[in-house]
């Protein structure tokens, strides 16, 4: 607006002049703001939308039958996840059979910038090559940065089938 | 006919006059080649411009077809590896040309009055050429694209409070998925070009309206003693622009100099190539993703800043020299031009620039632990070290320790650590760290067998 104030030498012409050119200075910029709106608020919902979106009540996601996890061997699996079901993304995860059918499903992202952790048998423990994270069996912070147990997915058995549930933050807070 | 040809288009664009405004304009004298580097920033844009939009005529953005695609223009497409790497090579070239650019703007004091502006455009391409190297990374869907967009987005997800949620709106969604490449490839292609355009747009016409910097004389300072240093300085540059000599001059050092960085790019492209590694596995183990060589100072900066204070590195420092960057017209206010004329300023900017170097070549030096784990490079150890070697290998200790240049560097060094502690030392500390060393963030390494321990501790004493 300044812009075009000073680009106009009339700006000192009569009061009337004066008002009649603020009005449709205002008036085109309402038009133009309303034309903004009508298109922003589409296009910031759209790119908005993963957080906005209602989440979907965690599906079970099948993992594989309980035999295929050896106790206390912690294996590699993956799972085809549920965040839309239209464009479905495989995962890969680390099941551990703790035994007394207590099953944990590990998100395969270190908890500390999401490189992918091994599990190391002679140590019985989880490495990042990154950054130096440890985790024990259970997900625990052994050492390192990682800043919290590792992610789980709520693990469920029916007949003889392991399914993946809700995503828990460091095995307790669901993801929001 | 072509001369009439060229009278119709000139008398109904103007665009004869505007040419001729642009190419007889004075510049002030002094101007030679170090002011051919924001052309030359203009020229490598181009041809990723260029190269970009051949790459997207056959890449397909979705986790099941852009490695393939890729794949198909690297392998099969006239041309095709040599776009590839000259696109790759060209956003390398970009992201040192705006540093140099700026850099040159920065010591001529060519960011004062009245060039503010023009200094702000610049740091906004600067965080755009930064946010095009970053998106378009995970495009080509391999190994090292995959897990570094993992990383770069879980470090966004260090931010407090917000973070979940910016992880959530890099990744579009939960996950790294589907999404994700289509997102980043829509800012790749459209929208970050789109802001590159106009910002260069704007940043030209800058340019233009204020005249070209004169390379900075401490003779030339004595308008900054004036009651006024502005109008003195205005006075100053009108008198210098106007005993000049007109733009055309200098467009040819310009073009030289972009001849030279296309044939340079172009000789990279070819004899240095950028291939696909492996295609992306987001259930692979052990791989250690490391970002492209201009984002490795930041990972590196990282290491600094340990556990509750990772936030602060990753997201504040970054944040804190992009504002200081914007707003550093406005800090240094000083009149004076010349680098000796402001010492403060030009040391920080130094010493900020060589901490940038520095953290580079340290990541750039730097061996991740291959996840096989190969020898050591150890010679000259018993034979009970060497069984000792392949226990510090098989319990992954090299993830935290470094021996001559290959592990992780949680934990110290131990190239040399049988010179600083003893077998009986060792014996004590690897089952029980905090034994030793109280608050040592080591976990206890209580299952390896004796028989393996002795041989551990033994090859650890004899690090010499």
């Amino acid at each position: 607006m300044a812009h075009v104030a000073e680009g106009n030498s009339e700006a000192t012409t009569p009061g009337s002049e004066l008002s009649r050119r603020n009005f449709f200075l205002r008036s085109i910029g309402a038009v133009g703001g309303l034309i903004g709106a009508i298109i922003a608020v589409p296009a910031v919902g759209f790119l908005l939308s993963p957080l906005l979106e209602k989440h979907k009540k965690a599906g079970w996601i099948a993992v594989g039958p309980v035999t295929a996890f050896p106790e206390g061997d912690p294996t590699l699996a993956s799972i085809v996840t549920d965040d839309s079901a239209e464009m479905p993304f495989k995962q890969g995860v680390y099941v551990v059979n703790h035994g007394g059918g207590n099953f944990d499903i590990f998100r395969l992202n270190c908890t500390h910038l999401g490189c992918p952790y091994e599990w190391n048998a002679a140590a019985q423990k989880f490495f990042c090559p990154c950054h130096g994270g440890v985790f024990d069996i259970s997900g625990n912070v052994m050492a390192g940065p990682p800043p919290r147990p590792l992610d789980r997915y709520k693990p469920l058995i029916k007949q003889g089938v392991l399914y993946a549930g809700e995503l828990l933050l460091g095995g307790k807070q669901p993801v929001a | 006919m072509a001369n009439r040809f060229a009278e119709f288009i000139n008398d109904r664009t103007g665009a004869g006059k505007a040419l001729d405004y642009f190419l007889n304009r004075k510049i002030p004298p002094g101007v030679k080649w170090p002011y051919t580097l924001g052309s030359a920033t203009t020229t490598a844009f181009v041809v990723l411009l260029i190269t970009g939009m051949l790459l997207t005529t056959h890449y397909q953005p979705s986790p099941e077809t852009a490695y393939g695609s890729v794949k198909f223009i690297y392998d099969h497409v006239i041309f095709g590896s040599f776009i590839h790497n000259l696109h790759f090579w060209a956003a390398s070239a970009m992201v040192v040309l705006v540093a140099l650019h700026m850099t040159r703007v920065f010591y001529f004091g060519a960011y004062k009055y009245p060039r503010e502006m023009t200094w702000i455009t610049g740091s906004i391409l600067l965080v755009v050429t930064l946010a095009f190297a970053f998106s378009g990374y995970l495009l080509p869907w391999d190994q090292k694209a995959y897990w570094t967009t993992v990383l770069l987005s879980r470090m966004a997800g260090t931010a407090p409070f917000v973070g979940g949620w910016a992880t959530t709106l890099v990744q579009d969604g939960q996950n790294i998925g589907a999404f994700t490449v289509t997102q980043l490839f829509a800012f790749h292609v459209i929208l970050l070009p789109v802001l590159t355009v106009a910002a260069i747009g704007v940043h030209m016409f800058l340019v233009i309206r204020h005249g070209i910097s004169n390379p900075p004389r401490r003779a030339d300072e004595p308008y900054a003693e004036a009651a006024d240093p502005t109008s003195a300085y205005r006075e100053f540059y009108d008198a210098k622009k106007a005993a000049g000599k007109p733009f055309f001059h200098n467009v040819l050092d310009d073009a030289i100099v972009s001849l030279g960085l296309v044939l340079v790019l172009c000789a990279l492209a070819i004899y240095v190539p950028h291939p696909l590694e492996q295609p992306a596995n987001p259930i692979g183990v052990g791989f250690a993703p490391r970002p492209e060589w201009y984002f490795l100072w930041l990972f590196q900066l990282l290491r600094l800043f340990p556990g509750k204070l990772e936030p602060v590195g990753v997201l504040g420092v970054p944040l804190v020299l992009v504002l200081l960057l914007m707003g550093l017209p406005f800090l240094d206010r000083g009149p004076r031009r010349h680098p000796m004329s402001r010492p403060v300023t030009v040391g920080v900017w130094t010493l900020g620039g060589i901490a940038v170097l520095w953290l580079t070549v340290l990541g750039a030096g730097e061996k991740p632990p291959s996840a096989s784990g190969g020898a050591l490079v150890k010679s000259g150890l018993s034979a009970q070290a060497l069984a000792g070697e392949k226990v510090f290998q098989t319990y992954s200790c090299t993830t935290c320790h470094k021996i001559n240049g290959v592990g992780g560097d949680m934990g110290p060094d131990l190239t040399h650590v049988g010179s600083r502690h003893n077998l009986a030392f060792f014996t004590k500390l690897v089952r029980n760290p905090q034994s030793e060393e109280p608050g040592s963030p080591m976990p206890p390494f209580t299952q390896i067998p004796e028989a393996q321990y002795k041989n551990l501790v033994q090859f650890l004493s004899e690090l010499k």
